[in-house]
């Protein structure tokens, strides 16, 4: 059972002041990684960092991944790492006919952009050893044609094929790239959109879930799986959970 | 104080296929025919946008006439 731990994998993971982030930054700690976190909120950060299994093998970096300086002096400062989880996003409802280049932009510059540049630049510095696993977080919105997601599920659904073709060019180095794509999860960054759903939204949607609403547990699971030595034969693919949904 | 006629002209904008003489401000808006989620979701953004005013779904579920939604956002 040794290649389901993660003992002293080197694993970055973006946005980890909170929710899933954090769940999976936690968890991989309880594994045996050393998880190298960043986000921009330095109370939530920090908050992180003490809940680790051992915060002294392990650094926090407060990065704007959407700036450039900054992204680059924490790739410049982090040590050769196993795996790296790109869980940073944001979510928004908006309407089509509401969006605006404003809008689009700020989505996708989070949800895409930065998380290409990062891996663009962990590359060119050569900070990912052979054999590492490389995961990125989308969402069953990517999938899905749900009023009022069209940017975020584009944003989710280019980050997904960014993957594989990732997943194509470093297979040579034994290194590994998949997507894990939840369903709904309940967590702060949820919360904060949900204002946007009537209870009576929220309830007939968690009811489309056989097996309820899902939990960042469920996603830091997976990511364990994916980012162990027990998923060295996977590659290029996505792992759905979604608590039965997509069954009906 | 935003003027009730202005807010009138905003709301009805939302609506594509409503005859605007339809919607008054004593009218159940969600028994239009034309109100969905997504019109919920447009009456967001766009008092957002129009009034700076933040309301949610919450609150246009509980709202059942035209000026109830305006009472949200006029000062």
């Amino acid at each position: 059972m040794d290649q389901f731990l993660l003992t002293n994998k080197k694993v970055l993971v973006t946005g980890a002041s909170s929710g899933i982030g954090k769940e999976i930054a936690i968890s991989i700690s309880n594994s045996g990684a050393m998880p190298f976190i960043t986000g921009r909120n330095e109370k939530g950060l920090i908050e992180t960092y003490n809940c680790l299994k051992d915060p002294a093998r392990s650094k926090y970096f407060l990065c704007d991944l959407r700036n450039e300086d900054e992204v680059i002096r924490m790739v410049h400062q982090i040590e050769d790492l196993d795996g790296v989880v790109f869980n940073a996003g944001m979510i928004d409802y908006l309407p089509i006919k509401f969006l605006s280049s404003k809008h689009l932009h700020e989505i996708f510059e989070i949800n895409f952009h930065a998380q290409v540049l990062l891996t663009q630049k962990l590359l060119c510095k050569r900070k990912l050893n052979n054999k590492a696993s490389i995961i990125y977080i989308s969402s069953i919105s990517s999938h899905m044609g749900v009023p009022g997601t069209a940017i975020y599920a584009a944003s989710k659904a280019a980050l997904s094929t960014f993957s594989k073709i990732l997943a194509s060019e470093l297979a040579g180095k034994k290194i590994r790239s998949n997507v894990i794509t939840p369903g709904l999860v309940r967590t702060s960054l949820f919360d904060s959109v949900s204002e946007k759903l009537t209870n009576d939204q929220l309830n007939k949607q968690e009811a489309e879930y056989p097996l309820g609403f899902g939990s960042s547990e469920d996603v830091a699971n997976a990511a364990i799986y994916l980012l162990s030595d027990a998923s060295k034969w996977v590659t290029g693919t996505e792992l759905l959970l979604d608590g039965g949904f997509t069954l009906k | 104080m935003i003027e009730k006629q202005k807010f009138l002209e905003v709301f009805t904008s939302l609506f594509d296929e409503t005859d605007p003489s339809e919607i008054k401000m004593d009218t159940e808006f969600k028994e239009l025919s034309e109100w969905s989620s997504l019109v919920t979701l447009s009456v967001i953004v766009t008092f957002e946008e129009n009034f700076k005013k933040s309301i949610t779904a919450k609150q246009i579920d509980s709202s059942k006439i035209v000026s109830d939604l305006y009472d949200l956002v006029k000062e």
